[in-house]
């Protein structure tokens, strides 16, 4: 699935990166890389950003780019 | 001898440089604060050192405007060390930039600052072991409390003096060996005087900038890594830094005990709560407004009287022929003690309290969907709020944004937001003779607006932005002590330009209506004064706006000949003036901005519209209010 359909609360795996050149580069620069655990903290009502914790800190990421991440459940 | 701050953004860069050379550059707790380089000389130790602050960077691949601004100054500018801050309790992720810069080739040292949060994470850095994996010295600092920062500037002087450039770490072997083979390309072809092996890892990662340096013809060996590793050679790249980095970062760092469920997140619960959140939010900024106009309403009437009191006194004694041109000196002096300043103190003063709190990037997340309606996303929440204050700064902090459309329709949406001297207007016309009520009614009329171009603009430029990612910073109890120099860095502009300005032509102002110049100026500006149904008088006034706004409402006070403004106006051409000026062209110093940030055609377009907004609005409120011709 893609990130932007974990619901807060759930920690996930990220698989691939999709997207152009510099959105990929963001997000790598981020910490936001295949193989690392990605943890949703909250979503913003009216299909706004997600918050998110990882490696790389705390951020907020729009849902446009988090459709770009393919992720898969951690058990 | 030149030293340069590098990091990744939010790091502290700004706050060590101001400790170092005395506060010169804003900072604050939102990513991307600074947007271009800041340079003081200090001495230190009978040695001259050039310190550069530079805008923050996630990474040398320069993918927004600032970050770019970084790259070109690092690869470009004679650099003798390169001083990179880490903030300590990100160090993972930090280390990726590190090694970036070590392929620089430069002596180098590493900075590990927010040690205190780090400590509070439960990492436990082995800063020795770090050290001779880099090759460079590593410092520990607390940036805020100036903990480690002599330290910081004695290891720099000591590995220039060395000449000591850190470690080359390589990649796994099949990687290396590509780089390898086209930096030895790019060596025969000629390097720039630039460093082989970083170019060649620019080119891997398809860089625009450094496929036309290098030309191209690199595409075998690309596809070599593509092949192999099954994915895009930028990523192949990157995925290589992040490994290298995550080795260094496990070799060094211990987690001693798990991260504590911390405050941060009790707060954000509220802060960003679906429902609660909107309601802190307006109760935040409405707080604001209201508190800056309590203080300012209270100052300006003493204030005013006690110079109408030594203007008494003063008045006897000059000399006959020059004394209105005098007084209006003296009334322009006067209006920025006690009209101006009561009013933008505790704006700056609570707008500085606003960024260091770390609140803003949480704004970013509830107005992200909002954003979207008007085609922008939340990170350009920014450049709107630093609007409030300045439109200088607010157009320039465009350029933390990554894509060109988005960096120019919020330059152009955020010069309509009143900035402090347009708060100055509306606070000490509308809100001090009609009512805060109001005035609350013009910033929300605002707001409605820009949304409304907004929405306009993006329909003929649609949105193509991937959309927002922003850091969110921990909370921070702002410092009194750089709030008070933030503030005072702020108010140094009024004081030094804005302030000569209104003495200037309050005096003008009173020259030219001695010399019956003004006369003739208001009977040409009627083609605006007379379908707004303002006085001809107040014609000057909009003029003198585009040099500062203020202007307009103290030149108001010198048209008219009297600051009991409601014995003249009605009340409803008060609010059509005000309404007209907030939205009016912007001020000299904000058009040049633009005209730098956004190119100069784009800057007289967006002249123009704000200026048929202003005559939009303002007929439209005198039609609402139905007031009738002078």
């Amino acid at each position: 699935m893609t990130l932007d359909r974990v619901p807060p609360g759930k920690t996930v795996r990220v698989l691939s990166v999709g997207g152009g050149r510099a959105c990929r580069q963001r997000l790598f620069s981020l910490g936001i890389c295949p193989g690392e655990l990605i943890k949703v903290l909250r979503s913003a009502p009216l299909s706004g950003p997600l918050m998110v914790e990882g490696k790389g800190g705390v951020f907020v990421i729009g849902r446009g780019m988090a459709s770009r991440v393919l992720v898969e459940e951690v058990p | 001898m030149r030293i340069v701050l590098v990091g990744q953004p939010n790091c502290g860069k700004s706050t060590i440089f101001n400790y170092l050379a005395g506060y010169k550059a804003v900072t604050s707790n939102f990513p991307g604060t600074t947007v271009k380089y800041t340079s003081s000389k200090l001495r230190f130790e009978n040695e001259e050192v050039e310190c550069i602050d530079l805008p923050g960077t996630y990474s040398l691949n320069g993918l927004e405007p600032a970050e770019r601004e970084a790259r070109r100054y690092l690869l470009h500018q004679p650099v003798d060390v390169i001083v990179n801050v880490a903030d300590a309790s990100l160090l993972s992720r930090s280390l990726e930039l590190t090694l970036e810069l070590l392929e620089l080739q430069k002596p180098m040292i590493l900075v590990l600052n927010m040690m205190d949060e780090a400590e509070r994470k439960g990492l436990v850095i082995d800063d020795r072991r770090l050290s001779e994996l880099l090759g460079i010295p590593v410092v520990k600092t607390v940036a805020y409390t100036g903990k480690g920062l002599t330290e910081v500037v004695r290891q720099a002087l000591q590995v220039k003096r060395e000449g000591r450039i850190g470690n080359l770490i390589p990649f796994s072997k099949d990687v290396e060996d590509v780089i390898q083979e086209v930096a030895q390309k790019i060596r025969e072809r000629g390097t720039g005087g630039l460093p082989a092996r970083f170019l060649a890892v620019k080119v891997l990662e398809r860089d625009p900038e450094f496929l036309v340096m290098g030309g191209d013809g690199f595409d075998d060996e690309r596809r070599r890594l593509e092949i192999r590793h099954g994915r895009p050679s930028d990523v192949v790249i990157s995925s290589e830094r992040h490994a290298l980095a995550m080795n260094v970062y496990e070799s060094v760092v211990k987690v001693v005990s798990p991260p504590r469920q911390s405050l941060r997140e009790r707060i954000d619960d509220w802060v960003m709560h679906p429902v609660w959140g909107y309601g802190i939010l307006a109760l935040v900024f409405g707080a604001l407004f209201v508190g800056v106009f309590k203080i300012g309403s209270m100052l300006e009437e003493p204030l005013l009287g006690a110079f109408d009191g030594l203007w008494g006194s003063l008045e006897g004694l000059l000399p006959g022929g020059y004394r209105e041109v005098i007084k209006g000196a003296f009334d322009g002096f006067a209006a920025g003690v006690g009209i101006v300043l009561p009013y933008l103190v505790p704006f700056l003063f609570g707008l500085s309290a606003l960024e260091d709190s770390g609140y803003l990037p949480r704004v970013a997340f509830l107005l992200d969907s909002f954003m979207h309606r008007m085609g922008l996303h939340g990170k350009s929440v920014l450049p709107f709020v630093l609007g409030y204050g300045c439109s200088v700064p607010a157009v320039m902090a465009t350029r933390v944004l990554e894509s060109e459309r988005d960096r120019i329709m919020t330059a152009i949406l955020a010069i309509f937001i009143p900035c402090s001297a347009r708060t100055v207007v509306i606070l000490g016309l509308v809100s001090y003779y009609l009512g805060p009520l109001y005035a609350l009614l013009i910033y929300l009329l605002n707001l409605a607006i820009i949304g409304l171009l907004g929405g306009l603009m993006s329909r003929f430029y649609p949105e193509v932005t991937p959309g927002l990612i922003l850091e969110v910073p921990r909370y921070h109890v702002p410092s009194f002590r750089i709030m008070v120099l933030k503030t005072w860095f702020r108010l140094k502009e009024f004081i030094t330009v804005a302030w000569p300005i209104l003495v200037a032509g309050s005096a003008l102002l009173e020259a030219l209506s001695q010399l019956g110049l003004s006369e003739a100026l208001n009977r040409g500006l009627m083609a605006v004064t007379y379908p707004l149904g303002l006085p001809r008088e107040v014609g000057i006034t909009l003029v003198f706006g585009i040099l500062r706004k203020e202007l307009s409402l103290l030149m108001l006070f010198e048209a008219l000949g009297t600051r009991e403004v409601l014995r003249v106006l009605s009340e409803g051409q008060l609010l059509v003036f005000t309404l007209f000026v907030t939205f009016f062209i912007p001020c000299l110093a904000t058009v040049a901005a633009l005209g730098r940030e956004i190119g100069w055609k784009r800057t007289l377009g967006g002249a123009a519209l704000a200026f048929c907004v202003a005559m939009a609005v303002g007929l439209g409120a005198r039609l609402a209010l139905g007031i009738s011709g002078w």
